[in-house]
């Protein structure tokens, strides 16, 4: 009996070993142990609930990339999106409409630009890559004809209280990314959308000649991508009350990042989406420590990009076939 | 004389998992020496070991008079004279026929490489496989059989000493493979040796001059060809008689048909294919490699475009893409397994589940997987067709060819397909695995499916079939049934083209001695 255990536990430990979404969190532990250790004010409940406060913005993002990534896409226009969600929602909001037709109206945009991109990638079989980062500056372009230069500000009591308000103590924006997890969690781990996503990501023309739903598949997710991206706009307009054009553009390469951090398969097909919610924790505690050191932003984003890599040599690497 | 490879008590264990226990054999100058054994009798490993991708736990590879040094690598290997074609593909899709030959070698002039230079240099070398194309094609252009002989051409480049073939000839038809044995004989006539691997056995009688059988990992024994048999080869590999191959065919009248196809056309590829699929009946597609066989069971399962008339039950269907025909049952078991037929990176779990999908999650749980119920439906295919997996979470990819067969084959069967299409259901795959799935058909057949196969094996179809309409350049030529279904038969309406020819020497491309002047689609060389 004993005996049985052992082998059981040592399956499990070697299951975990295997499992780059554990190799995340192992990861991460490790830094915030050393974050707590090395450096100040890390070790405080305040700081703790600061950092999963923004690293939520971030983690809305990077789940819904998942998505995407896990069917062999990637989406590079998510920092437009952002900015777009926000954008639209202030100006709406500020204008003659009230915040919820501006909320509305946002995630309504977001997701005709999630079927564009699968549109282009699905029926006009122009790479995922391409597409998406012609869509970016597309978006990018008509926010600075839409806005004239200036986006406006909104203060929105909703969002306000999404951003920066707390839940018996956890902050509303961190509950909010959990939740938006679970519900990804399902979509790609539980339901036949996601066993046709892994189909999809593991190759495509196995998973024609299977019947999968092709189109279906890929609208889901970058739909679900983009409007995921548009929430994450909205909570980033929530938390600074205002709207900038560049508001997105930090989460573009993080949100890949973290996917990738997280143990997913940049190739797709291979992955767990808690793996992402890792990848973003480990991305924003490596960001604020670098902060707490007072380096430079330009320095910042050199040991940050290396740091990126070394980490992907560690445990992400494609493995050779 | 002393032999020019000689492998003395090989042995290799993967995780624990013993493969190779002492092997033994020598390959002497100037002769074809055939490895026997089924899929996982540790032929491969072998010639990992030979041609330095692996390195041997104990025992030692001797080549040439000396052992090989600890460094070896295919790198090494090849530079010394081991030249080797795998029935995996290794050619650049991209690159011209010329290009891929001199991979790596390429002849330059002050850094320059010279394509005309280069095609100048491959035709000599194209013409001794037999191969009449502009070395200047892509690679990628070319049908699988040609890439295979292109890979030959490749390997004979090298000018090799010792010739490795795995399974080279699994891709190619009869002409096809006379040529593969002509640069063979054409080898051992200047003193070259040949190790050579298939799954035919025609063909390892054909060519071999000695045959060394493998079972579980163990030499069982090595044969001169001239003192040993078919049936004495198979029973060293399995220990069980050949002639249970193939099972009984039904007697008794024909069905109405399930599926008709009537001027079924796929540009360039077959042309007004007429087909009529009875329940019960398994119909086998013959003919050359590369006359339309495969593009008929594309057509048919949606992932062709094609013209022409189908019906199903007497009700007219259209194809337009895979998920319609499995929407109207009809199911497909492709030629390329590894990238069509089963996701490799995917779990059995996985593959076996994935065409079930709309059952096993409907639509009143949200669409959310019954993990139960699947795994109680891969449960009961991997017991019903055995499955040799370690647990169904196994990655496809760590199967043997054979078991990923079986996968590709067992995710329809929950669907309840009542039209089934193969395409080369066993190439590749060893014998005892081939006995089953033949059975296996023909048992689905007895349960009500009508089936459809393409083989390049004539004693498959001959074996298995009720009926086979043999193509020849995209149009029908033949209908043998009954006593008429011959391999003889099969064989002159294949090459010639006609359901009446009288050329009663056809079959001499896999004769040993046939002289190789008057062989058809034979090129002259000095």
């Amino acid at each position: 009996m004993t005996g049985m255990t052992g082998t059981v536990r040592t399956e499990a430990a070697a299951a975990l070993r295997g499992s780059r979404a554990a190799w995340a969190f192992g990861v991460l532990g490790v830094t915030w142990l050393a974050a707590i250790l090395f450096a100040d004010g890390f070790d405080s409940v305040a700081n703790v609930r600061y950092l999963v406060q923004t690293a939520s913005f971030l983690g809305i993002v990077a789940v819904g990339q998942t998505l995407v990534v896990i069917m062999s896409g990637i989406d590079l226009s998510v920092s437009g999106v952002v900015a777009l969600s926000a954008v639209v929602c202030a100006k709406v909001a500020s204008g003659t409409g009230g915040g919820a037709s501006g909320i509305a109206a946002a995630l309504a945009l977001c997701a005709l630009v999630g079927a564009v991109n699968a549109a282009g990638v699905v029926w006009l079989r122009v790479p995922p890559m391409v597409m998406t980062l012609a869509t970016g500056t597309v978006l990018s372009g008509a926010l600075l004809v839409y806005t004239d230069g200036s986006p406006s500000s909104a203060h929105l009591p909703l969002l306000d209280s999404l951003a920066n308000g707390r839940l018996l103590g956890v902050p509303w924006a961190f509950v909010l990314w959990l939740a938006v997890t679970a519900v990804a969690g399902w979509l790609l781990h539980l339901s036949r959308t996601g066993r046709y996503a892994f189909a999809l990501g593991a190759g495509e023309d196995a998973a024609r000649a299977s019947g999968v739903p092709l189109g279906a598949t890929a609208f889901t997710a970058y739909v679900s991508c983009a409007v995921l991206a548009g929430v994450a706009g909205l909570v980033l307009l929530g938390f600074t009350g205002t709207s900038s054009l560049t508001m997105g553009n930090p989460y573009q390469l993080l949100s890949i990042a973290s996917v990738v951090l997280g143990g997913t398969s940049i190739l797709g097909g291979r992955g767990h989406l808690l793996g992402t919610v890792g990848g973003a924790l480990l991305l924003t505690l490596l960001t604020a420590l670098l902060i707490s050191w007072n380096l430079s932003e330009g320095v910042r984003q050199v040991v940050l990009g290396v740091l990126i890599i070394g980490l992907l040599l560690v445990y992400a690497r494609e493995r050779r076939t | 004389m002393a032999p020019l490879l000689s492998v003395e008590e090989l042995s290799k264990s993967f995780a624990g998992n013993q493969v190779l226990r002492e092997v033994s054999f020598t390959v002497e100058p100037g002769e074809v020496l055939a490895l026997v054994g089924e899929n996982g009798a540790g032929k491969s490993t072998v010639l990992s070991l030979v041609t330095g991708l692996l390195v041997p736990d104990s025992g030692r590879i001797v080549h040439d008079g000396a052992p090989v040094s600890r460094a070896w690598s295919p790198h090494r290997a090849r530079a010394a004279g081991i030249g080797s074609v795998h029935q995996e593909l290794s050619l650049n899709p991209h690159q011209s026929v010329a290009e891929n030959i001199f991979l790596g070698a390429w002849p330059s002039r002050r850094g320059l490489v010279r394509g005309r230079d280069l095609a100048a240099r491959a035709l000599p070398l194209l013409e001794r496989v037999g191969l009449d194309i502009d070395p200047r094609t892509r690679a990628g252009r070319l049908p699988l059989g040609c890439r295979q002989l292109v890979e030959l051409a490749k390997a004979l480049a090298g000018e090799p000493r010792l010739l490795i073939l795995d399974e080279a000839t699994s891709a190619l038809d009869e002409e096809q493979v006379g040529a593969v044995f002509r640069a063979v004989r054409e080898l051992r006539e200047r003193g070259g040796s040949v190790m050579f691997v298939s799954h035919r056995m025609a063909e390892l009688f054909a060519i071999s001059d000695r045959l060394t059988v493998l079972k579980d990992g163990a030499v069982m024994a090595t044969r001169e060809r001239e003192q040993t048999d078919h049936d004495d080869i198979v029973r060293l590999m399995v220990g069980r008689e050949l002639s249970d191959l193939f099972p009984e065919k039904v007697t008794g009248p024909t069905g109405e048909p399930l599926l008709r196809a009537r001027d079924l056309t796929v540009d360039g590829a077959c042309c007004a294919v007429d087909l009529d699929l009875v329940p019960g009946r398994i119909l086998g597609l013959g003919g050359l490699q590369g006359q339309g066989q495969r593009e008929v069971l594309r057509a048919l399962f949606g992932l062709a475009r094609h013209t022409g008339h189908v019906t199903l039950d007497g009700r007219p269907v259209r194809l337009p893409s895979p998920r319609d025909a499995i929407r109207h049952g009809i199911a497909y078991v492709p030629e390329d397994r590894k990238t069509e037929g089963v996701h490799t990176a995917r779990s059995v779990r996985d593959n076996l589940a994935l065409p079930s999908l709309c059952s096993l999650a409907p639509g009143r749980r949200l669409g959310t997987v019954d993990r139960a119920a699947e795994t109680r439906l891969v449960g009961e295919l991997v017991e019903r067709l055995q499955v040799k997996a370690t647990s169904p979470a196994q990655e496809a990819r760590r199967l043997s060819g054979g078991n990923q067969q079986k996968v590709a084959l067992a995710k329809w069967l929950p669907t309840g397909p009542r039209v089934l299409l193969l395409a080369e259901p066993t190439r590749g795959i060893d014998i005892g695995t081939k006995r089953e799935i033949y059975h296996l058909l023909r048992r689905l057949a007895d349960d009500g499916l009508a089936v459809l196969v393409t083989s390049g094996d004539t004693m498959e179809l001959v074996g298995l079939c009720d009926e086979v309409a043999v193509l020849y350049e995209g149009k029908v030529v033949d209908r043998l049934t009954g006593p008429a279904l011959t391999e003889e038969r099969l064989v002159r309406a294949s090459v010639m083209g006609t359901g009446m020819g009288t050329d009663p020497d056809v079959k001499r491309v896999l004769a040993p001695d046939a002289d190789p002047k008057t062989e058809p689609g034979s090129v002259a060389h000095a």
